[in-house]
């Protein structure tokens, strides 16, 4: 079966086939500068069968762009999608699995859309335009939130008044879920570990955001972002932990512009924030900037970066307990040694260490980098976002055929 | 002859009379009243109204050694414990704006010492001169250095008396390498607070900029996400006032439980309804010690200190037997204690500890 998998940015949408059960790619691409109309056109960036083409055409909205997809497929009978795939970043209290998409979700989906302001109502709009042009396709919602719906009451809870939390809803969701649980699977097979047994750290390292999940058999139950993306690591923007009083004295100093200060704690902030110059960490650990001050400004930067990921590292080992890996991921973590390094050098008190040697030189995923005489293994993984899509998508629908045949 | 601890509060004061041989113990009480009330009514004059009666008009020189005041804030001007002088007080007027709270309670104290206590040496000790060396890459928030350099904002820790003075008892008591050793000091009052601490210094705080961040108090939050924050402010179109309240007030163990609530209520057996605030106090304690075994390359002992040491005693066997994180034999062997001393014993034990050196001290104590 051809599923189409959708992950919606704000003004792109990149789509890919995959040919499931087996994971085979055929198609993919990009829509950019989708939404009202910009000094660039819109264009869609496409590939298939080892052909490259793009097409300018306007796309005013991601329903708009969803039909040109739809258009570029329908060319190749052997390229129509048989489902679609969403993925969805928040799901809130409502969605705990992949959800197949009929009017009723779609109508549940509303009370959910602004829990991610950003990313939810596009990719909403999307599923719409989908339900509407093509009701038979099957479309199934994914939601990054999902995998985390196992975190238990001690460690999503924040302390503050019930009627709060029950009011608005406040806990934590946790992120990257769909990735998380794709690197613990692939992780889990490398190993031989059966999944429900398989305890573990993950790593999703981004080049703009980034989580570690503490994993119990197959489950998560912690992870570092929290109500929303913000709260956690020191990411490329946002500023991670954060004291509360200091939230609330930045809202004072800006007059009471909630939006001003989001703007400052998500997009001006973190390594950007810090460094003054690059919201990257891979420039920052390769700068070799010639005066002292910018030196020792990104010096800073790397120390608390790398600080704040080896803290949640220990807390997460000591969550987990007997961690059988710890799992590096995305960009970051697959493709910078000295982060992977910087975390994993002087933990041999909890029986992890890394070989210097395996790790300055991964040639191809998954590697392992632990020394022989490591406890907890140290595993490279490629994530795939859409792969992880795509299988929770055809997982859904078999679970859906299933239930019907009963 | 008695030293006596004041630790000054918004409405009132806490004293202590510690007696030099501690043979009698430490009497303990507190004052209420207005710093700026006039007519005798601000917590001092009637603090000294009372000792007059008890002391039968002798003189404060001869009951009193010294007077030890626990200051809250010292940003990174006070690294360690001073005697009190014109200049001190001028350093103190000139950071005022940083700690809007406590130090104009603090000033209003000791702009009047000599009325209130005479010639005797009034030492001033900070709870955050223990953090003032924390790390760079520990005290700093991922935000723009201009912005934290305008706002005076970095990591402290507020519970420096009691962490560095159980961390020196539990080296001597067990025998620990002072030097290497790397403990979790964990102190129970009010609002919690937790370090890591290696070779005597700190090198992990759990508060922040203020005590709100961190573990989660009797009624204050702790750690959480900071957009919660903003939320509050767009959705229930809260002001800042308010979000404090709430946060600082209405949060915290009480918030989970439904109920104000201390932390000895929180552990005490029978107690059903505060399931979720022991469970979520103790999974915060583990991920600090996991932190701190990281940050340390490893952990030699977990030390509780406060007014509610004791209740360490509920947490010890749950994290203890959470301990298999921590590879080999060491896992075994993480220490455990309970430093029970008062804060005003502590307090009077780190002034003189920093201060007895000092020509003022030395010379009302008889030592010149």
């Amino acid at each position: 079966m051809n599923i189409l998998v959708f992950n919606c940015g704000s003004s792109s949408l990149k789509y890919r086939l995959l040919d499931m059960p087996k994971g085979v790619e055929r198609a993919g691409g990009e829509a950019q500068r989708v939404g009202p109309p910009t000094a660039k056109p819109s264009v869609i960036f496409h590939h298939a069968r080892g052909k490259k083409e793009s097409f300018e055409t306007p796309m005013r909205s991601h329903g708009e762009a969803f039909v040109e997809v739809m258009k570029l497929l329908h060319r190749d009978a052997d390229l129509t999608p048989g489902a679609v795939g969403h993925r969805l970043v928040h799901g809130g209290t409502l969605f705990s699995e992949p959800t197949v998409v009929d009017a009723n979700v779609l109508s549940r989906l509303e009370q959910v859309r602004d829990m991610a302001p950003l990313h939810n109502p596009p990719a909403m709009a999307l599923m719409q335009a989908c339900h509407e042009r093509f009701p038979d396709l099957p479309q199934v919602a994914v939601f990054d939130t999902a995998f985390h719906a196992t975190i238990p009451a001690h460690a999503r809870t924040y302390a503050l008044p019930l009627r709060l939390r029950q009011e608005l809803g406040i806990r934590k969701y946790g992120f990257h879920g769909t990735s998380h649980q794709f690197v613990m699977e692939e992780a889990a097979a490398f190993l031989g570990t059966p999944l429900e047994l398989f305890n573990a750290v993950s790593c999703h390292l981004g080049s703009g955001g980034a989580s570690l999940c503490a994993i119990r058999n197959g489950q998560s139950v912690d992870n570092t972002m929290g109500y929303s993306p913000l709260q956690g690591l020191v990411m490329s923007t946002r500023c991670g932990d954060l004291d509360p009083a200091l939230a609330m004295n930045l809202l004072t100093r800006a007059g009471g512009d909630c939006a001003q200060v989001e703007k400052l704690l998500n997009n001006r902030s973190g390594v950007l924030g810090m460094s003054g110059s690059t919201a990257d960490i891979r420039d920052v650990l390769a700068s070799t900037s010639q005066t002292e001050t910018w030196t020792v400004r990104l010096d800073h930067t790397a120390q608390v970066y790398l600080w704040r990921l080896r803290k949640y590292l220990g807390a997460y080992l000591a969550v987990v307990g007997n961690a059988r890996a710890v799992i590096f991921t995305d960009t970051i973590g697959e493709t910078v040694p000295a982060v992977r390094w910087g975390l994993c050098s002087g933990m041999e008190a909890f029986g992890l260490k890394m070989d210097a040697g395996l790790n300055a030189k991964v040639a191809s995923l998954p590697a392992d980098v632990a020394a022989d005489d490591s406890r907890i293994r140290i595993l490279v993984v490629q994530t795939n976002e859409e792969l992880a899509i795509a299988r929770r998508t055809y997982g859904a629908l078999q679970t859906q055929v299933v239930k019907a045949e009963d | 002859m008695k030293t006596l601890v004041l630790k000054p509060r918004r409405t009132g004061l806490d004293y202590a009379f510690v007696d030099d041989g501690r043979t009698e113990g430490v009497v303990e009480g507190a004052m209420d009243g207005e710093w700026d009330a006039e007519d005798g009514n601000d917590p001092m004059t009637r603090l000294r109204l009372q000792c007059e009666t008890e002391w039968r008009g002798a003189p404060v020189e001869k009951i009193l050694r010294a007077a030890v005041v626990r200051g809250i804030y010292g940003g990174d001007e006070f690294s360690k414990p001073v005697v009190v002088d014109d200049q001190v007080e001028r350093r103190l007027e000139a950071m005022a704006s940083e700690a809007p709270l406590h130090m104009p309670i603090l000033l209003s104290l000791l702009r009047r010492r000599r009325e209130w206590l005479g010639g005797i040496p009034v030492a001033l000790v900070f709870e955050t001169s223990f953090f003032i060396g924390l790390p760079f890459r520990e005290r700093s928030y991922a935000l723009d250095p201009e912005l934290t350099q305008r706002l005076k904002v970095r990591r402290y820790g507020f519970q420096g008396v009691f962490h560095e003075s159980a961390c020196r008892w539990f080296v001597r008591r067990r025998g620990l390498d002072p030097v290497r050793s790397r403990i979790l000091s964990v102190c129970l009052e009010a609002r919690p607070e937790a370090a890591a601490v290696m070779g005597l210094r700190p090198v992990m705080a759990t508060s922040g900029v203020t005590p709100l961040e961190g573990l989660p108090g009797q009624t204050s939050c702790g750690e959480m996400d900071p957009s919660i924050v903003l939320t509050l402010a767009q959705k229930l179109g809260w002001g800042p006032e308010q979000i404090d309240a709430v946060l600082t007030r209405e949060s915290g163990l009480s918030g989970l439980t439904g109920r104000e609530v201390n932390l000895d209520e929180v552990f005490m057996e029978g107690n059903k309804d505060a399931w979720l605030a022991r469970d979520v106090f103790c999974y915060r304690l583990l991920q600090m010690a996991g932190s701190a075994a990281a940050v340390m390359g490893g952990l030699d002992g977990v030390v509780f200190s406060g007014r509610y040491a004791f209740v360490g005693r509920h947490i010890t066997p749950w994290l203890r037997q959470r301990m298999g994180f921590l590879a080999g034999l060491e896992h075994g062997g993480v220490l455990f204690d309970y430093f029970t001393q008062s804060f005003a014993m502590a307090l009077v034990d780190t002034a003189w500890l920093a201060l007895r050196g000092t020509r003022d001290v030395r010379l009302h104590a008889g030592l010149i």
